[in-house]
């Protein structure tokens, strides 16, 4: 599995638009300085916020899905990414540059976009849990997008914020070690405590009095959980702006590898995560002269894959 | 009677801004090493007793104490080493397989940052082994029978290793053969000393299962005692509100409506 | 539950006051101003007494053909990129007392218009993305917009009556034309001849400057627009079929980019395609902050050191004045001279940027030499003096 995802990360070194599209020689890079910084300075930071954005998105699906007790819930669609996304945008009008504040606002809109998405889902009447948190999703999602849009073309006068394109459908092209040193303490500390909490996932996961008698603070754990998971969503979508699709399946894919247990998925969906995010902008960056919005590609990959699972009988690998 | 592993005293509760008081004065013992069956109507708040008694409720009055002790001195943590529950069934959205979910029943041991042991598996297959559920090791919980589910329920509750066993009623849904599948378990668990407290609406089966009787209507004790004597006709048609009959077959009795 | 419901109605509040905008907004004057009458008196006073206004025909950039009796008394320019059509319209001395309402979009700080109608302010100045119903108040006999605007402005324009004329304006060669459907519509075709002639005048420079240029002397040429917005820097290309991309061409220069240029706008590239295009030139164009700051920025950069643009030293920032020179504007002219002098600077060693600037002015708009001085060379940036 790890070595799955070194060789993604490694063969992704080599492709690019330099010096010609696609592939970079090995040797290049010992005789052409031009070369080196590129890989240097771009690609590897680049490489390396993929693969937080990819870790982070994916783990985080795992824990809302556990969390909710819902398969087909992820960042996206419970408004945790747009509220980042808005928060980030927000803070940008305010202060007029990247920094730590952008990172905590868009951590505190995301944990808002969860806490309305639940409360609006309680509220609801009609349908099951499922449907309802769905559906309350869907809504904090959209007016989430909406305020970004209003932002946008309303309040930015100076036009200080980025393209719409970039938020709505993301992208890694103005990385450097700079934005994947912001992103770092946020994710490795989100990331870490999904990792040490994984089989108590498993608990949440069951029914509220079954946790209760199992001894397990449910309250305490799964705010630390969440919290956790939304942490590390804000931090990525602050910096590469909002990616669907990679939180609803790769939770999905590594569930029908190695069974439904987190103690196995959470590894799991931080590697095929990280690796799958990196192919995809790997994709964004060197097929084509100019840039594709890495959403684009997550999204059209992401859905052909879910159709693919939903539609074939999944194979488990039993350890 | 036997020492009392739980002694509950006027207990009263009622949920957030209803006046009716679900229970209300209640009183009752729960024998330690023996089989006690709760019974009585829809309503009678049998269940409420039994969140009251996992914690998952608070009583707006009396006193619960376990081992002497009250019950608000304990930690969630010690207090799942002391009960263990088995809903009536639970429904799951991720297809874990039964080893995974028996393995849950673990969580009491294991940190909130820890993962599962060997031992930890160990314990596990041994209580697989124990109900017979072995050759379902692999198989994933969304495809088990009533009567299985159930007893793997029962198999989670054990690897808690706990000092009791709470079951919401356990045979309600399942046929005759899986209930009596389920009695026996639970009447070889009593018989190594486990302490099982389990609600029913079935009488007959609890007649024959349990040494201890709690009849409850309307958030009361009508009363409780030993099965033979707690068992007539006078009892039960108070806590049914219609007249029954207690007969005698092969000496074990039977409860008839009265037509 | 009932105090789930607070939170939403403050989150939503919430919004709605990011929401607001914090400047742009202008009252929209009525036409029952003490302006109004004047102008109708002017209008008398134009036309030589007795004589009837003759037809006016035209077929504007949409193929539309329209008629009027007589040039139009009021005019409004309306829709996005309005300040563009502004541009050209000032040009003829018609405008200041046409011109009845505009929107008054700024890219930098300052507009040229007081500079060039002293009734501004008149005039009534419509909100941003001003719609048909703030525009009929001012009871135009023919609003202007953009070629793209028909359907969100245009056609409910028409829908009240109201006569709407398309312009393009941003090619040569649909600046050609449409400059004289601005003169027919003024009534004043000579001055559009006038003002074509200065820019065929130039075209033809340029295209004497570069005669006998070969294709293999035609330099790489890399147009590129350094965009800073939220601290995300984009490098992005224009299409191949807009203004900048002819104007590299026209300039004697060969655009690199072209193939990464697809989609209908701007399209953004990685310093990585820059480095394998390794151009001879690069331009560098900015809409919202200083280019020439921009360049001083990357030149310290590493990696853009490794170019061989920015070896040779051969690394410009686009110049402009009350916008940038790159944009369909009437300014285009300048901007081709521009890259013309900047891609084969031993072909038009003799052509001085500011004189080119002080004539356009004086030319284009009246304004006499101490004006330029005064009001516009404070404004222009961009490496205007080579």
């Amino acid at each position: 599995m790890t070595a799955g995802l070194l060789l993604v990360f490694g063969l992704s070194i080599f492709i690019g638009r330099y010096p010609q599209p696609y592939w970079m020689p090995l040797k290049l890079l010992g005789e052409d300085e031009l070369a080196r910084q590129l890989v240097t300075a771009l690609r590897l930071p680049r490489l390396v916020a993929a693969l937080m954005l990819g870790a982070s998105l994916a783990a985080a699906g795992n824990v809302l899905q556990m969390v909710f007790r819902n398969p087909l819930v992820s960042p996206g669609i419970l408004g945790v990414s747009q509220g980042a996304g808005f928060g980030a945008a927000l803070a940008i009008l305010a202060f007029s540059s990247r920094g730590l504040a952008v990172e905590l606002s868009a951590f505190v809109f995301a944990c808002l976009g969860l806490a309305l998405s639940y409360l609006i889902a309680r509220q609801l009447r009609y349908g099951g849990w499922v449907l309802r948190l769905i559906l309350s999703g869907i809504a904090v999602s959209a007016l989430f997008s909406a305020g970004i849009g209003l932002l946008k073309y309303l309040a930015d006068p100076l036009t200080q914020l980025p393209e719409i394109t970039f938020w709505l459908l993301g992208g890694l092209w103005g990385v450097t070690w700079r934005e994947v040193l912001l992103m770092t303490p946020f994710v490795t500390l989100g990331l870490l405590v999904v990792f040490l909490m994984r089989w108590r996932l498993n608990l949440l996961s069951l029914s509220e009095e079954t946790a209760f008698s199992l001894g397990s603070r449910i309250g305490r754990e799964r705010t630390l959980l969440l919290v956790s998971a939304v942490a590390g969503i804000a931090a990525v979508t602050a910096v590469a702006g909002v990616i669907g699709w990679v939180g609803l399946i790769i939770p999905h894919i590594a569930r029908r590898i190695f069974g439904a247990s987190a103690q196995a998925t959470v590894p799991a969906t931080i590697l095929i995560g990280g690796g799958f995010v990196i192919f995809c902008d790997t994709i964004a960056r060197s097929l084509r002269a100019g840039e594709i919005p890495l959403g684009i590609i997550t999204s059209l990959l992401g859905a052909l894959i879910f159709i693919l699972l939903m539609a074939s009988v999944g194979a488990r690998w039993k350890p | 009677m036997t020492e009392a592993l739980i002694s509950i005293r006027d207990l009263e509760f009622s949920y957030n801004g209803d006046h009716r008081k679900v229970l209300q004065g209640l009183s009752l013992d729960l024998p330690a090493g023996s089989i006690t069956a709760i019974l009585g109507p829809n309503g009678a708040g049998k269940s409420t007793l039994v969140h009251i008694l996992l914690g998952i409720l608070k009583p707006a009055g009396g006193q619960i104490s376990i081992l002497g002790k009250s019950i608000q001195v304990y930690t969630r943590r010690e207090l799942s080493h002391l009960i263990a529950f088995v809903p009536q069934s639970e429904y799951t959205a991720f297809d874990f397989s039964v080893l995974e979910y028996v393995l849950m029943g673990r969580a009491p041991h294991i940190g909130m940052l820890q993962m599962p042991t060997k031992n930890d598996i160990e314990r596990t297959l041994e209580q697989l082994e124990n109900l017979g559920l072995t050759p379902l090791a692999r198989r994933s919980v969304l495809e088990l029978s009533g009567g299985e589910h159930q007893l793997v329920l029962i198999a989670r509750a054990l690897v808690q290793e706990p000092q009791m066993l709470l079951l919401d009623e356990p045979t309600t849904h399942l046929d005759l053969s899986n209930q009596g599948r389920i009695l026996n378990t639970l009447t070889r668990l009593a018989e190594r000393g486990t302490t099982v407290v389990y609600t029913t609406h079935d009488p007959d089966s609890a007649a024959r299962t349990a040494q201890y009787l709690v009849l409850m209507r309307e958030g009361q004790v009508l009363s409780s005692g030993e099965v033979g004597l707690v068992l007539t006709a006078q009892n039960l048609t108070r806590t049914y509100g219609v007249p029954v009959r207690v007969v005698q077959v092969d000496g074990y009795p039977f409860v008839l409506l009265e037509s | 539950m009932k105090s789930q419901k607070p939170i939403l109605v403050i989150t939503l509040f919430l919004l709605l006051l990011a929401a607001c905008s914090p400047g742009g907004s202008s009252s929209v004057q009525t036409s029952e101003q003490a302006g109004a009458p004047d102008l109708e008196q002017t209008q008398q006073a134009e036309l030589t007494p007795g004589e009837k206004p003759a037809q006016i025909s035209l077929t504007d950039a949409n193929g539309n053909s329209l008629s009027f009796e007589g040039p139009p008394q009021r005019i409004v320019v309306a829709g996005k990129a309005g300040q563009l059509i502004l541009h050209s319209a000032y040009m003829f001395p018609e405008a200041v007392e046409r011109f009845v309402a505009m929107e008054q979009r700024k890219q930098r700080d300052i507009s040229m218009l007081p500079l060039v109608d002293p009734k501004l302010d008149e005039k009534t100045q419509l909100e941003k993305d001003a719609a048909a119903e703030q525009i009929a108040p001012s009871q135009p006999d023919a609003v202007l917009m953009k070629t793209y605007m028909a359907e969100s402005l245009g056609e409910p324009l028409e829908a009240l009556g109201i006569s709407v004329v398309y312009f393009d304006l941003e090619t040569p060669e649909q600046f050609n034309r449409d400059i004289q459907v601005l003169g027919t519509l003024l009534g004043n075709p000579e001055r559009a001849e006038q003002v074509l002639s200065f820019y065929q005048d130039r075209l033809d420079r340029v295209e004497a400057g570069l005669n006998g240029l070969a294709p293999d002397e035609r330099p790489g040429v890399l147009l590129i627009q350094h965009d800073s917005k939220g601290g995300e820097i984009a490098f992005k290309v224009p299409p191949e079929e807009w203004l900048q991309t002819m104007m590299v061409q026209l300039a004697g220069g060969e655009p690199a980019w072209t193939e990464a240029a697809e989609g209908g706008g701007w399209t953004v590239v990685n310093f990585e395609q820059i480095a394998a295009w390794n151009p001879e030139k690069i331009i560098l164009v900015d809409y919202f902050s200083d280019p020439e700051e921009a360049i001083a920025g990357l030149v310290q950069d590493e990696k853009w050191q490794a170019l061989k643009a920015v070896q040779e030293s051969n690394i410009y920032a686009f110049p402009g004045d009350f916008l940038s020179w790159d944009q369909p504007d009437p300014r285009w002219i300048l901007g081709l001279e521009w890259l013309a002098k900047v891609i084969h600077p031993e072909r038009f060693d003799s052509l001085d940027m500011l004189e080119e600037l002080k004539t356009f002015y004086s030319e284009m708009y009246g304004l006499d030499a101490e004006t330029v001085e005064k009001e516009v060379l404070p404004l222009v940036n961009g490496d205007i003096d080579l």
